[in-house]
């Protein structure tokens, strides 16, 4: 071969081999970006993060993560409101979801059915509520009862435990500088005997347990940049919990405006409910006739008035419905009298095979 | 053209055959990104047409009580008329939009003992459609619906539409 021929056959060996380098560097750079857009959305962003938390929060018993960097929640009008930095603020209008004041991380979410139960009897449903679990968040728990409760209603998570009631032993539970920690303790063990050893942020739980067992009231408090604790809430800072399902939603909560707002979403949503079974209750009494209407027992009759009574009005009794705030319509759903319950007539119309009321 | 004046010229023409399969290739590369992104929204709006039917299925404003629910879609009649009469008051509706968003409901049922049957007119559970005439994704579930007094079961269908942005 020619020396002329030989630079020719090199010329273009280089040639293919440099634009084959160029296609693979073009192809390589296209992809990355390509891997870069789907890393993105692995952090989810608000809109989709409160897309996300509206959908499952109203599909019962359901468990997921999510990830998501620095979110406020806030409750400034009535509605709790997810804000960062970066992004325009998201409103969770209408949705049940128990958040904890910050969210930064893996966010581990668990839904339920909230429900009247009585065992052998089908159950009253009063709604769905969504909790979402912040896992660089610590739960020190102090107390047995109340650790119980909660993995009763979120399952086992390593970041919610159970430290010894003992003052001294929650003190000894030093808790690293960055972690945010919750204290939950049980009435009678004053908060300020047990802050961790930490100059994170700390919040507080003092729980009250109801004597009749029909919920109880839940205090909030914040540890100062002193050492000390003190009320979020200025004069107030206790609200009612009547389940296990709010308790747990009031913990997670952290602070009472956060659990207020998602417990008056609740609440709405169980007034519907509870308004769609007196509506229910009143065609199967016969709306309001003496005589049982077609097709139903006649001993069903009796049972089905007297819990149309509990829901609307019988004589001077204000119905379940007839509650004008918050806290006396809950108290009258919940109530444990075993002669008035809801679920007392539920599982009277089941046990006489009778249409039941929900 | 002489073979002189050809060698000089190879590189160039390298380089403009080189451009343009890189071109070719990532108008292939971009066009399967697009077939697969057009698929991706396609999955998206099936899941969440998915995502809507189980939510219809375990509202308990519409389902039916636990003893009757046994492991079948069940709507009961007396909730779901309620449950009607409630959405035509819009405060109460827009509770139920960040669960069905831009979207119509509607229940037919059958009742398959008449020896006729026909489909029902149909109770519009949801309406928060604002464009009628526009691009509809309709879809059709299948349930029991039980009235309780009677303890009668009929067959029910169950329309969604929802709008497509």
């Amino acid at each position: 071969m020619r020396r002329g021929q030989q630079e020719a056959t090199f010329q273009w060996v280089f040639a293919l081999l440099a634009g084959g380098v160029f296609f693979v560097m073009f192809f390589l750079a296209f992809k990355g970006c390509a891997e870069t857009s789907t890393e993105a959305t692995g952090t989810l962003g608000l809109k989709a993060a409160k897309e996300k938390l509206a959908t499952m929060a109203w599909e019962p018993d359901t468990t997921t993560s999510m990830t998501l960097s620095q979110v406020a929640v806030t409750c400034p009008a009535g509605v709790i409101t997810l804000s960062s930095q970066a992004t325009q603020p998201q409103t969770l209008d209408y949705v049940p979801v128990f958040l904890p004041p910050f969210l930064d991380g893996k966010i581990v979410t668990v839904s339920k059915q909230l429900a009247l139960v009585q065992e052998g009897t089908p159950s009253i449903p009063l709604g769905n509520a969504l909790y979402a679990i912040d896992e660089s968040v610590l739960y020190l728990v102090t107390d047995q009862a109340v650790f119980d409760t909660v993995q009763r209603v979120l399952g086992s998570h390593k970041t919610i435990v159970v430290v010894d009631e003992e003052p001294t032993s929650v003190k000894d539970y030093a808790v690293p500088s960055h972690i945010k920690t919750l204290v939950i303790v049980e009435e009678g063990i004053v908060l300020n005997s047990v802050p961790p050893q930490t100059t994170a942020k700390v919040y507080g739980i003092v729980v009250e347990l109801d004597d009749v067992g029909s919920g109880g009231v839940i205090g909030f408090a914040k540890r100062t940049s002193a050492g000390h604790w003190e009320n979020i809430d200025g004069q107030n800072p206790r609200m009612k919990y009547f389940d296990e399902y709010q308790l747990v939603g009031a913990i997670i909560s952290g602070k009472k405006p956060t659990y207020a707002c998602t417990r008056k979403v609740l609440v709405d949503r169980m007034r519907i409910l509870t308004k769609i079974y007196e509506k229910r209750l009143k065609k199967m009494s016969g709306d309001n006739s003496f005589d049982p209407p077609d097709g139903l027992l006649k001993d069903c009759k009796p049972h089905v008035d007297k819990a149309l009574g509990l829901l609307y009005l019988d004589g001077n009794y204000k119905g379940i419905n007839e509650q004008t705030n918050d806290d006396s319509y809950l108290a009258a759903l919940y109530n444990t009298n075993p002669v008035s319950s809801l679920m007392n007539y539920q599982s009277l119309l089941y046990g006489l095979n009778c249409p039941v009321i929900a | 053209m002489k073979k002189g004046q050809f060698q000089t010229l190879e590189p160039v023409i390298i380089v403009i055959i080189l451009v343009f399969i890189i071109g070719v290739m990532l108008m292939f590369y971009m066009r399967i990104s697009k077939v697969e992104g057009d698929k991706t929204a396609t999955t998206l709006r099936a899941q969440e047409d998915l995502t809507m039917r189980e939510m219809i299925t375990q509202l308990p404003e519409l389902r039916c009580t636990e003893s009757e629910t046994s492991g079948t879609y069940c709507i009961d009649l007396f909730k779901a008329a309620e449950f009607k009469s409630l959405m035509t008051d819009d405060e109460q509706q827009i509770l139920y939009y960040s669960l069905f968003g831009d979207a119509k409901i509607t229940l037919h049922k059958i009742d398959l003992t008449d020896n006729t049957p026909t489909l029902s007119s149909g109770i519009i559970l949801y309406n928060a459609l604002t464009n009628e005439e526009g691009n509809i994704n309709t879809k059709y579930v299948y349930f029991t619906a039980h009235e309780p007094i009677e303890d009668k079961r009929l067959f029910a269908m169950v329309k969604i539409e929802r709008q497509i942005p």
